[in-house]
């Protein structure tokens, strides 16, 4: 078969929804809710308002100027609309209605005012881009929990699969993110030979600490370690991708591949990642960026991963019903036999 | 169609990932001390005179910026309609001179008393507006010197929400400490470096209904300490 044709086949690919709807939960809850605590402590009108209406920069209002500008009542009013549209997002009513006006509403918000964000904006605006395009809303979710119950009273049948491309494509959108990132780390305290002490002036930093942090003095080794860590995480990220390979090509003859699928290489390099993410939380304040790095790593797990992780926990796996989705249906391997399992 | 599309977005979001000098090309930026801490330590690294490092590695940040963008053209209008920003920036290099802001406010003829200083337990007014992780990115932009404009309207928006908080407030003062990071074992002995108020910025409170005009201060040339004289050690906790 052709590289072409594999490529093809491989984005043909189904299952079941699980994955994508954990991710649009995690993501539209953490939007809503960063969200909601800028409009709670007025941080929008300061931010997103302009300089005339009491904001801190004269900003470009893009489309906003055709209702009137950046006024502290259009930035509330669209800040409130993409509120109530991630909390319908994160619990799946009307899906993808919801995710497209979550989408324009964050994504117009988020790039009013380039000096007030971070590298949360950029993951959010991609993660909610695929989402929308994902079918997420088949699982987990009002939406499918309503064309179920018509499907089972005679209406529409219910298929509870969407394309598996949209979770793959988050997976490599983590692994660019963490390797772009390590690539950029050219300092010499990050880099290894050098002093090491990255991470020791980072959490310093009066602008990102949660609370003071030269206790960690006696500690210094520590950091260091975690400095170099750091880097060679974010610079190996493509061993994710090589370990998604690996699962993918399980049947596949070859020493390297059999070590990654026995150590479980996606499931390591995850929960360290997952450390990271914890170490960073309860050091630093850098806004919703674990939390939506988060939306992607549960979308790392296989929908029949998370499925027997719900019936162990108590949730059942029954045919199309709302809840957990029942059990990932991928379709038959092509003749050639190249596309054993999913990764 | 699918397939295509799916690849089109693979090799654009990946071009649009690849490292960048776009934003570090600013010279003036270049002289901050936290930069030249890392340029010495490179310099050393490549056995080059440091003013010698910093021209060669102008000229290829320059070339490689250029060479950069013409990569990126074909991909650029995809980028720009689905708003998939790839600037993975985060954290490149520690920030050894940091800057920690202070609100200051007085009456007519009055002491100054702090409102706001990053990292104070007592003087936290508005604490948590202004530590807001969109307000920090902020604020971390404002101590470097290419910001300043953006510094003096970041200001002004602040002392009015203080003139709203505080009617017997004539003046805001706004200013940043600037003061190297101790080392570890500066932080184990207690020997730590001096810092001074840079920057400053002043709010005199208008008529009613006229914007607020930030006037720029000389800085009064206070001599340098260890900790950010009269804010945290002034036990200040303004009620509204």
């Amino acid at each position: 078969m052709s590289l072409w044709r594999r490529w093809v086949a491989f984005l043909d690919r189904r299952e079941a929804a699980t994955s994508l709807a954990l991710a649009r939960i995690v993501l539209g809850a953490t939007i809503a809710s960063h969200l909601a605590y800028m409009a709670w402590v007025g941080g929008d009108l300061l931010v997103w308002a302009d300089a005339a209406y009491g904001g801190l920069r004269t900003l470009e209002p893009g489309w906003l100027a055709h209702v009137g500008g950046l006024t502290p009542e259009n930035v509330r009013g669209l800040l409130l609309v993409t509120t109530f549209a991630a909390v319908a997002f994160t619990l799946g009513v009307s899906t993808r209605v919801a995710a497209f006006v979550t989408w324009v509403g964050f994504r117009t918000l988020a790039d009013l005012n380039s000096h007030a964000g971070g590298a949360y904006d950029e993951l959010a605006k991609n993660i909610l881009l695929l989402l929308l395009v994902s079918g997420c809303g088949r699982a987990l979710s009002f939406d499918a929990w309503w064309a179920a119950r018509k499907a089972r009273a005679g209406g529409a049948p219910f298929d509870p699969l969407v394309p598996a491309w949209p979770r793959y494509v988050l997976i490599f959108q983590l692994v660019l993110m963490y390797w772009a990132t390590g690539m950029q780390k050219v300092s010499s305290g990050w880099v290894p030979g050098g002093s090491a002490d990255a991470l020791w002036y980072i959490l310093q930093q009066p602008t990102w600490q949660r609370r003071e942090m030269t206790w960690l003095a006696p500690l210094f080794p520590l950091t260091q370690l975690a400095t170099l860590g750091t880097w060679f995480f974010e610079q190996g990220a493509p061993l994710l991708l090589l370990a998604f390979w690996f699962r993918h090509t399980r049947t596949r003859p070859g020493r390297l591949r059999a070590v990654f699928n026995r150590l479980d290489v996606r499931s390591l390099y995850l929960l360290v990642g997952l450390g990271m993410h914890a170490g960073i939380e309860a050091t630093m304040d850098v806004g919703a960026f674990s939390w939506a790095t988060m939306a992607i790593y549960v979308a790392c797990f296989h929908p029949d991963e998370w499925t027997r992780l719900g019936k162990r926990l108590g949730f059942s796996g029954g045919a199309p019903r709302a809840g957990w989705t029942p059990r990932a249906v991928t379709p038959p391997a092509p003749a050639s036999g190249r596309l054993p399992s999913a990764p | 169609m699918r397939a295509a599309l799916v690849a089109f977005h693979l090799v654009a979001i990946t071009l649009s990932g690849l490292p960048s000098p776009e934003g570090g090309l600013n010279r003036a930026t270049w002289a901050e001390p936290t930069v030249q801490v890392e340029f010495a330590a490179w310099a050393k690294r490549f056995g080059m005179e440091q003013r010698a490092f910093e021209d060669a590695l102008w000229e290829f940040a320059n070339t490689y910026n250029r060479g950069y963008k013409q990569l990126l053209t074909p991909v650029k209008p995809y980028e720009d309609l689905i708003g998939s920003e790839q600037s993975w920036k985060m954290f490149i290099a520690p920030h050894r001179f940091p800057t920690k802001l202070e609100i200051a406010g007085r009456g007519a003829g009055g002491e100054w008393g702090v409102l706001f200083l990053e990292s104070s337990p007592t003087a936290t007014w508005r604490a948590d507006l202004l530590r807001l992780e969109r307000l920090r990115s902020s604020i971390f932009r404002w101590g470097w010197p290419n910001y300043s404009s953006a510094w003096s309207k970041g200001c002004g928006g602040i002392a009015a929400l203080a003139f709203a908080d505080f009617p017997e407030l004539d003046e805001v003062r706004c200013r940043f400490w600037k003061a190297r990071t101790p080392s570890p074992e500066q932080a184990r002995s207690g020997d730590l470096p001096v810092g001074q108020w840079t920057s400053p910025r002043l709010v005199r409170r208008g008529k009613p209904g006229v914007p607020l005009v930030v006037e720029r201060p000389t800085p009064t040339g206070a001599a340098p300490s260890t900790a950010p004289v009269g804010a945290a050690a002034a036990d200040v906790e303004p009620t509204p």
